[in-house]
């Protein structure tokens, strides 16, 4: 005779009716994780072991053998998903999975007369064995973010700010035009910006109007500076920014332009 | 009259059947008639039997002996132990079926009975044709019972050729007019009879304590565990008017099961107190018979109780199963008292408990004896003559031998008169001298639950809840018992001698729960007397009693598992702190110590409950993570880690599987890992990487209780799972490598879960129960494949190790074949999915694993034949502490000796033990496969390889050497407490050395511990000013931008920036941008172009430091592990002036280059006092 796990199954069924509405009334939260973990890692596994009717001897490794199958359906079920509709619906899954492989639960032959575990015991069990591994995670949480950590090397960055830091390739322009390069320092340290400038050299020679810009301090780790630069002659160039500090180049970033002569481009090169 | 009796064996070959044919043989020669015997008998070799082939002019008349009057001729059959076939007997049987007046054939399942029916001619006269089926209605195992389904039309025709069937019991009659209803009118019930005369007349055996019998075959069916287990819930003694020592059970006959249960008397720590006499003779059995208190036979098929009879003649009392044929003949017997089937041991043993406990003999009812048997046969016999074709109603024949008389005796006059002086039986009483006619009619319950339910009322063992095991019985029974261990405390451990002190202890599970009152006992039993105190030697603990469930023994937990865990913290600590000295080590050590020595005390204890045990293995889980938590909670920190958190990023972005992966190319056909995580995290909202740390955890502890249940189920206890699980825990990859986020951590539980649920399947009791295992097994395997290649392919060489080996067990009836069946279908499910797997979804599998075993060969090759090409020296780097190196040196030694030792018992066991259990078989061998892969860790390309087999081997060397450490452990209990304390300590200290060792050897230092900046290491060459870079270049440049970098860099630009890295390779070369001062070559740019690889990122460090793990780009570049540094500064230099290469980003040790290959050839004005580029 077959006794049907009746009340188990409605558990599991209330477990993943409580992650489905965490799932939707839940922003990410702790909470919503905790609430959604039977339907990710027990509800379908457990409805596996009851349909394969090894719960009985499974003993007392059925709840990480459900765990097991659980996660081996997620991948199944993934897998077929991805099969049929090209894609995933991930967040989803797990409550579908759980909802779908929940009638299962009645195909479990539950020995006759067998009684029911004590769910009042468990959950005192679990409460303990929680509240210890919570009690034993802070205090190791809060001894390692307390002990101090390698050291980290200082350093200090220089690149081109947007666009130029983006653009591809050599930049067009025409000659004579003048143009406005931004750029970013950014150091791991606080750092006395006034101390850092600026200089541009256009085919390695320094632009007067170009030179010794300091820096504009935009936060205690950052900067940025704006350098303009006319163009001399129409040919390919290289502009190179250099940062300095107290007069001695620490970084560089440089970018090449094409000066041409007119909008039509064109023109020669000017050889040095 | 002649009769022919067809049997499927004759005495001295063992078996009921056989004993009824010669019995009653004997019985009919004595009342005249002659009776030949046509049986068979396995081939011993040429001319042992028999003479001439079938089919012959020189037909084979068997080989022909006489006994006790009765002709017997063998033929010569196969050797198979079921389904015997002698051509020649048939052949025989029908060339002579004419000079017998009658062919008698017997049993059903033995095929002989239906043979020797349809081997007869259908021409008429037609020899009469008596059948005695011994019908059970089904097989004793699953595949046995598809055949009886199969053979059914066959016997259904026997049964129609029949004149007469005879049966031995009403119940047996019930079932076979179930499946034959139209032989109804031709049953007749006879049934077996007991040689009372010889049974009283036998002397006890001397000397012997209260005993508790049990004679029949070994055979699973027989459920002669469960007795063996009910055992072990009784007192040792029977209270203070017990004498003569401990309660024994005497177990007599030989079978299949005798491994299993000679093992199970071990398991339960009975071993002592049962005794398995084996195959004896008659005479001997009367013996037993006389002396045994109690006979108890819990058969869940049998057609009569022949050995209950016959011990309720002998004057014992009898506990039987309430089986429709036990039913029917405690019906009759008030000494016989009956448990449910499905009852469990608690049960049982109150049964027994009350049945020992009974004074004087059991009272027996009417029994009918041979001679009756024989009466009731001839007047059949006659019956079937009149009622075939007339053709023998002539008369007998005269026929050769001792007893050649052909006298019919009329049969109520010939055997009357009263027989016994007690009344055991009237001969010639109505009820017995004459052969009941059969007439359906209501039976008892049991017997019409048995018709209902169908042909195989499987005893199931527990009415307990889901979970209960047999070692957890007392505590369900007595809820006021402490705690006091399990069933499996001394199992595998031959030399095991321990004092059964733990069951004195225990207060006798008969009174403690009124449940367990049996059917048939009104009054309730006396309480046991008070148990003897135990002996022990002088400065043996005394403890004997549960432990380690205590408050305090809780606090201890929680304590050292918090305290080892802040140490571990510390130790990172003083390591991130300091660049030199080797005390984070020494604190790393003591941390991990503090919680393992209290953990394997504690799990490998004899009196620790299950609870215990399991919470502290989950203690031991969580605490053995926290070393790669601690390590860098943050973010993903190694290689592989970072790939397969890209990976699952990407995917939980967009919900698409099989995304290529710029890492490691392959990690996108196995998208197992990836999908869990992602659905972890899109379900919760918890980050990737919380999800993914959440998902390793809990993988990592399933490794764990994957490994205890291989060994609870292996060897039937969780003490022995506990050192397995300990053991496995010991491998190089459990705490660091197998916790990283990547595949192989999650597709090795899966792995080791399958092979759990296999040696389930190993020790399944029934069909229900082997195929519910092996789905399982199967699910489990299955989700390996999409999983990860390696453990993929290691399962499948496991699982075909397994049922080759299985197989030939079940060849030689050591295994049901149904387990053989069952295992080769796991494996050829798991086998085929897998190379479907390969074949269809991840075909570049093979090309991606083969260059790492090809060249870790042909390095090892080369390392043997004097080449130092390739040779790698461990612990060449020196960041560890000599004791970590000596620790790793030693593990393998020490794994060798454990092996050696437990090749050794193996041996010794006995074969039949061995082969019964072909699992442990195939898993030891895989464990051995450690050792042909330790010298691969010599070679550069083949030491990685060899770590992550150890991972998987060690869980077959788990199951290889854990005998062994139990028995240790074992032999340590029993030493004085000094002793006890100084091998103890040696022990832990071994342990401690093994676990050390490994993870020594597993990951150098700079995976273990944070620390300063590591140039050229997967998990020390992140810094602030890397992360910084890829993170602008994220923020600046986007996501999924294209770029040429080193390894190292590539790994944060993957994290940091979503950016995807070039892999570099012989065919697209991109490290010749680092180690060529020329241009790139034109097939380069152009697979550059297309590729829009966009960006260069150079780290300068490259022109001045060697990388830790010796290669700059990947592990088959060109130049990997070579001496001297083929980047140059110079090489690196020349992107400052080269206008195809605009540098926009510059930190200290890093640029990054913009690619403009159209300007390739472009020249820029040369600045004054500097040369082009």
């Amino acid at each position: 005779m077959r006794n049907i796990p009746w009340r188990r199954t409605a558990v599991l069924a209330l477990l993943v009716l409580i992650g489905a509405i965490a799932y939707v009334a839940q922003a990410p939260t702790p909470l919503r994780a905790l609430l959604l973990a039977p339907a990710l890692f027990w509800v379908p596994g457990r409805s596996l072991v009851a349909v394969t009717g090894v719960a009985r001897t499974a003993g007392r490794f059925t709840a990480p053998l459900c765990v097991a199958l659980s996660l081996v359906s997620l991948i199944f079920a993934g897998l077929v998903v991805n099969l049929a509709v090209g894609h995933v619906p991930l967040s989803v899954l797990p409550l579908w999975l759980s909802a779908l492989l929940l009638p299962l639960n009645l195909l479990e032959r539950a020995p006759v007369g067998s009684r029911p575990r004590s769910v009042a015991r468990a959950m005192r069990t679990t409460a303990w064995l929680s509240a210890g591994l919570i009690a034993s995670a802070t205090i190791v949480w809060t001894v390692h973010a307390n002990l101090p950590a390698a050291p980290q090397q200082p350093y200090l960055s220089f690149s081109l700010g947007a666009p130029y830091s983006t653009v591809h390739g050599v930049v067009p322009i025409r000659a004579g035009q003048t143009l406005k390069i931004p750029a970013d320092v950014e150091s791991s340290q606080s750092s006395d910006w006034s101390q850092y400038s600026v200089s541009a050299l256009v085919d390695g020679r320094t632009v007067p109007s170009a030179s010794a810009l300091l820096v504009r301090a935009t936060g205690p780790h950052s900067a940025d500076v704006a350098v303009r630069v006319p163009m001399p002659s129409p040919c390919l160039h290289q502009i190179r920014l250099v940062l300095t500090q107290a007069g001695k180049p620490l970084r560089s970033v440089d970018l090449y332009v094409n000066a041409t002569a007119g909008t039509g481009g064109g023109g020669s090169c000017a050889r040095h | 009259m002649k009769i022919a009796m067809v049997a499927p064996g004759y005495p001295p070959a063992p078996g009921g059947v056989e004993t009824v044919v010669a019995h009653s043989a004997r019985a009919l020669v004595r009342a005249g008639l002659a009776v030949e015997v046509l049986t068979q008998e396995p081939r011993r070799g040429s001319g042992s039997v028999g003479s001439g082939s079938v089919g012959s002019d020189a037909v084979d008349s068997g080989s022909v002996t006489w006994d006790q009057g009765v002709l017997v001729r063998r033929f010569s059959c196969n050797r198979a132990r079921t389904y015997r076939c002698a051509p020649g007997l048939y052949w025989y049987l029908n060339r002579h079926c004419e000079e017998y007046d009658v062919v008698h054939g017997h049993s059903y399942h033995a095929l002989t009975g239906v043979a020797a029916a349809l081997c007869l001619p259908t021409k008429q006269p037609r020899t009469p044709y008596v059948f005695t089926p011994h019908y059970h209605g089904t097989g004793h195992t699953p595949a046995r019972e598809l055949l009886h389904h199969a053979f059914r039309p066959l016997g259904r025709a026997a049964a129609t050729a029949a004149e007469a069937i005879v049966c031995v019991s009403p119940p047996e009659a019930d079932l076979l007019r179930s499946h034959f209803p139209h032989v109804t009118e031709k049953i007749t019930i006879i049934p077996n009879a007991v040689d009372a005369t010889a049974i009283r007349a036998a002397h006890a055996v001397d000397d012997q304590p209260p005993t508790v019998l049990s004679v029949g075959r070994l055979e699973r069916y027989k459920h002669t565990d469960l007795l063996i287990e009910a055992l072990a819930h009784l007192p040792v003694t029977l209270g203070p008017s017990s004498v003569g020592g401990p309660l024994q059970l005497v177990v007599i006959g030989s079978g299949p099961d005798g491994p299993r249960l000679r093992q199970l008397a071990r398991d339960c720590g009975v071993a002592d107190r049962v005794r398995f006499l084996g195959q004896i003779a008659d005479e001997d059995v009367h013996r037993w018979l006389r002396t045994a208190r109690v006979l108890c036979s819990l058969s869940e098929r049998e057609a009569y109780g022949l050995a209950p009879a016959e011990a309720l003649v002998a004057g014992a009392r009898v506990v039987l199963s309430d089986i429709p044929a036990h039913a029917a003949l405690a019906g009759a017997q008030p000494g016989a008292c009956l448990v449910p089937a499905d009852a469990g041991t608690p049960r049982i043993a109150a049964t027994l408990a009350d049945a020992l406990r009974a004074t004087g003999p059991g009272p027996a009812g009417p029994m009918p004896g041979w001679d009756d048997v024989a009466t009731m046969l001839i007047d059949v016999y006659r019956a079937a003559a009149h009622a075939g074709a007339g053709a023998v109603a002539a008369g007998p024949r005269p026929v050769p031998g001792p007893s050649t008389s052909g006298t019919l005796r009329p049969a109520q006059g010939a055997v009357g008169g009263d027989s016994e002086p007690d009344g055991s039986h009237k001969r010639g009483s109505p009820t017995m001298g004459i052969p009941r006619r059969y007439t359906p009619e209501p039976r008892e319950p049991a017997v019409l639950r048995y018709r209902t339910i169908g042909p195989k009322p499987a005893i199931r063992r527990p009415a307990d809840p889901p979970g209960a095991r047999p070692d957890t019985l007392p505590e369900r029974i007595g809820r006021d018992q402490p705690d006091r261990g399990e069933r499996g405390e001394r199992l595998t451990t031959p030399e095991h001698e321990e004092p059964a002190a733990p069951r004195h202890s225990t207060p006798a599970p008969t009174t403690a729960h009124p449940d367990l009152k049996p059917r048939q006992l009104a009054p309730p039993a006396p309480s046991p007397s008070p148990p003897p105190a135990p002996q022990r030697r002088p400065g043996t603990p005394p403890d004997q009693r549960p432990r380690f469930g205590s408050p305090a023994a809780w606090l201890v937990l929680w304590t050292t598992a918090t305290g080892g865990a802040v140490l571990v913290a510390l130790s990172f600590s003083l390591a991130a702190a300091s660049s030199t000295g080797t005390a984070h080590f020494a604190v790393f050590w003591l941390g991990m110590v503090v919680f393992f020595v209290p953990a394997v005390v504690v799990t490998t204890a004899r009196h620790v409950s299950d609870k215990v045990r399991i919470v502290w293995m989950l203690g031991y889980g969580i605490v053995s993570f926290v070393p790669k938590l601690l390590r860098d909670p943050s973010q993903p920190l190694f290689h592989d880690e970072i790939a397969h958190w890209r990976q699952t990023t990407n995917m939980a972005a967009d919900g698409k599987l099989f995304q290529p992966s710029a890492l490691i190319h392959i990690i996108d056909r196995f998208p197992g890992l990836h999908l869990v995580t992602a659905s972890i995290s899109d379900a919760t909202g918890m980050t990737v990487w919380q999800s993914a740390l959440v998902l390793m955890l809990v993988a990592h502890i399933l490794a764990l209780f994957g490994a205890f249940m291989i060994g609870d189920s292996l060897f039937g206890s969780m003490r022995a799972g506990a050192v397995v699980a300990l053991l496995y825990s010991l491998n190089p990859s459990f705490m660091y490598f197998d916790t990283q986020f990547a595949y192989e951590s999650l597709a090795m539980p899966l792995l080791i879960w399958c092979v759990a649920c296999l040696a389930k399947v190993h020790r399944a009791e029934g069909r229900g129960e082997r195929v519910g295992w092996s789905v399982a097994a199967a699910l489990l395997g299955l989700g390996v494949l999409p999983t990860h290649h390696l453990a993929a392919a290691v399962l499948v060489l496991l699982l075909l190790m397994a049922a080759a080996i299985t197989w030939a067990a079940a060849r030689r009836g050591a295994v049901p074949r149904a387990t053989a069946a069952a295992t080769t279908g796991v494996a050829l499910t798991i086998g085929g999915a897998a190379a479907a797997w390969l074949a269809l979804a991840a075909p570049g599998t093979f090309a991606y694993l083969s260059p790492y075993l090809r060249s870790g060969s042909s390095q090892l090759l080369h390392l043997f034949s004097g080449s130092q090409s390739g040779a790698r020296v461990p612990f060449q780097a020196g960041a560890g502490p000599f004791y970590e190196r000596l620790a790793a040196f030693t593990v393998p030694v020490l794994a060798l000796v454990l092996a050696v030792l437990a090749i050794r018992q193996w041996w010794r066991t006995a074969r039949t033990e061995r082969r019964a259990e072909p699992l442990r078989l195939a898993l030891g061998l895989f464990g051995l496969l450690y050792f042909p892969a330790l010298p691969f860790i010599l070679a550069q390309a083949g030491a990685e390889g060899a770590r992550r087999s150890w991972g998987f081997t060690y869980i077959g060397l788990a199951v290889l050497v854990a005998p062994i450490v139990l028995a240790g452990l074992d032999r340590l209990s029993r030493l004085t407490v000094r002793a006890s304390t100084s091998v103890g300590l040696a022990a832990t200290l071994l342990a401690c050395d093994a676990l050390m060792g490994n993870v020594a050897a597993g990951l150098n230092a700079d995976y273990r511990f944070p620390g300063p900046f590591v140039f050229g290491s997967d998990a020390r060459s992140s810094t602030a000013e890397l992360a910084s870079m890829s993170q602008w270049i994220g923020r600046n440049l986007g996501s999924g931008v294209r770029v040429v970098s080193d390894r190292y860099t590539g790994l944060s630009l993957v994290r940091d920036a979503g950016a995807l890295p070039a892999a570099p390779s012989t065919g697209f070369a991109t490290y010749d941008l680092y180690v060529n001062s020329g241009p790139p070559s034109a097939f380069l740019v152009q697979e550059l172009s297309s590729s829009n690889y966009t960006y260069l990122v150079i780290d300068e460090r490259l022109a001045t430091q060697s990388p830790q793990l010796g290669v700059i780009f990947e592990p088959d570049e060109p130049f990997a592990h070579t001496a001297g540094n083929r980047v140059t500064s110079q090489n690196l230099a020349r992107y400052h002036n080269l206008p195809w290469t605009t540098e926009v980003y510059e930190s200290d040790n890093y640029s990054v280059y913009r690619f403009d290959f159209n300007a390739i050839h472009d020249t820029v004005p040369t600045p004054p006092g500097r040369h082009r580029a």
